[in-house]
C-alpha cells in the first residue's frame, strides 16, 4: 500500500491546476469571442486609438515634437531667432527664451523638461568655461518645480510640471530669458595692431532641451517606470509632488 | 517516485508560466513619449567705432558723437581749455556731468548709426587786465580740446543697459593686467580721439 501511494501521481493538485488553467483560458477565450462578436464594421470605423504626443515651444512657436497618433516627429533648433536682423550679440543682455510644452496627443499627460547648458570653443571642443555663465532664467510660481533632490551641476536642470496636461493644453513658460554673464567681456587681449579683442569671440554656448511625457493614468507607477522618480499623486490624479 | 517528481515539476512550471503570462500585459501598458531640441550661438562680440562731429561758431563749440560701427556704445566727453578761459556747458537731453572724473557722459545707449544730442561748449574771452594800455595781454589763439571715448554696452542682471557697469568694465580690463602698459595709459578700446578747435 505504502509503495503504491509514493508512486502515485498527485491527482488532486493536478486536477485543481487543470481546472484553474481551463477556467483562465476559458475566461480569455470568452472575452475574445465576445469582442469578436461585438465588433462590427460600423463599430470598427469609430475606433480611435489613444495616442500620446508632446511638443516643445520656444517663445510660443513649436520647435520639436513627437506624436504617435499621426506618427510625426519633428526636431527643430533652439536660439535660431535669438537676435533680430542685424542685431549684434551683447554680453549681459537678456534675450527672449521662453520654453513651454504642449500636449499634442489625445490623452492626459504629465511632462518634465531636462535643460542642458554647455560651452564649446572655436574648434568645437568643450571648454573650461563655466556653464553658470549661461544664465537661463527659470521663472517661479509657474507650476514647474526644479528637481533639487540630486546634486545636479550647473550644466543640467530637470524641471517637472506639477499639473496634468489635457490634450491640446500648454504649460506655462518655465523660463523667460537667456543671457551670458557680462564678466565674459572682461577677458580681452591686445592684438598686434594694438586693438583689443575679446578672448571668447568664436566660442559658442549651447542649449539643449529634452521633453518627456508620460500618461496621467496610474501616474505614480508610470512615472516611476518611465523616469525612475518617486512622486505622490493628488486625490484627483491631476497633480504630482516630488517625493 | 521518478514519475511523481517529473509530474510535480511540470505542474510547478505550468503554474509559473500561467502566472507570468498574466502579468506581461500591464508592464507594457504605459504611454510615454519625448522630443528634443538644441541650439547654439557663436559669440561675435566687438568694440564700437565712433566719430566726433563738431561745429564752431560765435556760440561756442557744438559737439555730437556718432556711432559709425556695428555695436551699441556708451560715450563720454572731456573738455580741456586754458585756465583763463571761462568755459560753460549747455547740454541737451542725455548728457550728464560727473564731477568725480570731470567727464560728460551721454546716458542713453548709442545705437549703431545713432548720434548723440548736442553738447554745446561756450566760452568767453579773457578780460584784458589793463584795457587802457596799448598792450593786450590776451592770447591771440587758444585751443579747446575735446576727448571723447566710447565703450561697448553691457547689461546688468536686471537686463538693463548699465552705463556705469560698462565703463567700470574698462577699468576692470585695465586693472586685470591683460593689456600692456602702453595701452593701459591710452586704452584703444575706449576709442580715444582728440579734436582741437580755435
Amino acid at each position: 500500500m505504502k509503495k503504491r501511494k509514493k508512486n502515485s501521481f498527485p491527482v488532486k493538485p493536478a486536477l485543481l491546476l487543470g481546472a484553474a488553467a481551463l477556467l483562465l483560458l476559458s475566461s480569455t477565450v470568452g472575452s475574445t469571442r465576445a469582442a469578436l462578436t461585438y465588433y462590427s464594421d460600423n463599430y470598427a470605423a469609430q475606433i480611435e486609438m489613444s495616442s500620446i504626443g508632446v511638443a516643445l515651444l520656444e517663445n510660443k512657436a513649436e520647435v520639436s515634437g513627437q506624436n504617435y497618433g499621426d506618427n510625426a516627429t519633428t526636431t527643430g533648433t533652439l536660439l535660431k531667432n535669438m537676435l533680430s536682423d542685424g542685431e549684434k550679440f551683447t554680453p549681459g543682455k537678456p534675450y527672449d527664451e521662453a520654453l513651454s510644452v504642449r500636449n499634442t496627443g489625445d490623452i492626459d499627460t504629465f511632462v518634465r523638461v531636462i535643460i542642458t547648458k554647455s560651452w564649446q570653443d572655436a574648434k568645437g571642443k568643450d571648454t573650461t568655461l563655466a556653464p553658470s555663465l549661461i544664465d537661463f532664467n527659470i521663472l517661479e510660481n509657474t507650476g514647474w518645480v526644479v528637481d533639487d533632490s540630486t546634486d545636479y551641476s550647473d550644466e543640467r536642470i530637470v524641471l517637472y510640471y506639477t499639473q496634468a496636461l489635457a490634450p491640446g493644453e500648454e504649460t506655462e513658460a518655465l523660463s523667460d530669458t537667456i543671457r551670458i554673464e557680462p564678466e565674459i567681456a572682461q577677458s580681452v587681449t591686445v592684438g598686434e595692431d594694438g586693438k583689443y579683442e575679446y578672448v571668447y569671440n568664436g566660442y559658442s554656448f549651447h542649449l539643449e532641451a529634452e521633453v518627456d511625457a508620460v500618461q496621467m493614468h496610474n501616474a505614480e507607477d508610470a512615472i516611476k517606470s518611465a523616469w525612475g522618480v518617486d512622486v505622490t499623486v493628488s486625490d484627483d490624479g491631476r497633480a504630482i509632488t516630488l517625493n | 517516485m521518478k514519475n511523481s517528481r517529473i509530474g510535480k515539476t511540470a505542474l510547478i512550471a505550468a503554474a509559473v508560466t500561467l502566472t507570468a503570462s498574466l502579468s506581461v500585459g500591464s508592464a507594457l501598458a504605459y504611454f510615454t513619449t519625448y522630443c528634443t531640441a538644441e541650439g547654439a550661438y557663436t559669440m561675435n562680440m566687438g568694440f564700437p567705432d565712433t566719430d566726433l562731429e563738431e561745429h564752431v561758431d560765435e556760440e561756442g563749440k557744438h559737439i555730437w558723437i556718432e556711432n559709425t560701427g556695428e555695436y551699441e556704445a556708451f560715450v563720454r566727453v572731456k573738455v580741456f581749455a586754458p585756465e583763463n578761459l571761462n568755459v560753460s556747458f549747455n547740454p541737451s537731453n542725455g548728457w550728464e556731468y560727473h564731477m568725480d572724473d570731470d567727464y560728460w557722459y551721454y546716458s542713453p545707449v548709442l545705437q549703431a548709426d545713432g548720434k548723440t544730442t548736442e553738447l554745446l561748449v561756450s566760452y568767453t574771452f579773457p578780460v584784458d587786465e589793463a584795457p587802457n594800455d596799448e598792450i593786450d595781454t590776451r592770447p591771440d589763439e587758444f585751443n579747446i580740446v575735446v576727448i571723447y571715448e566710447s565703450v561697448p554696452v553691457l547689461y546688468n542682471e536686471n537686463g538693463d543697459a548699465d552705463m556705469m557697469l560698462s565703463w567700470s568694465n574698462v577699468a576692470a580690463i585695465e586693472s586685470s593686467g591683460t593689456a600692456t602698459d602702453d595701452e593701459t595709459e591710452n586704452p584703444d578700446d575706449t576709442d580715444t580721439a582728440e579734436q582741437e578747435g580755435e
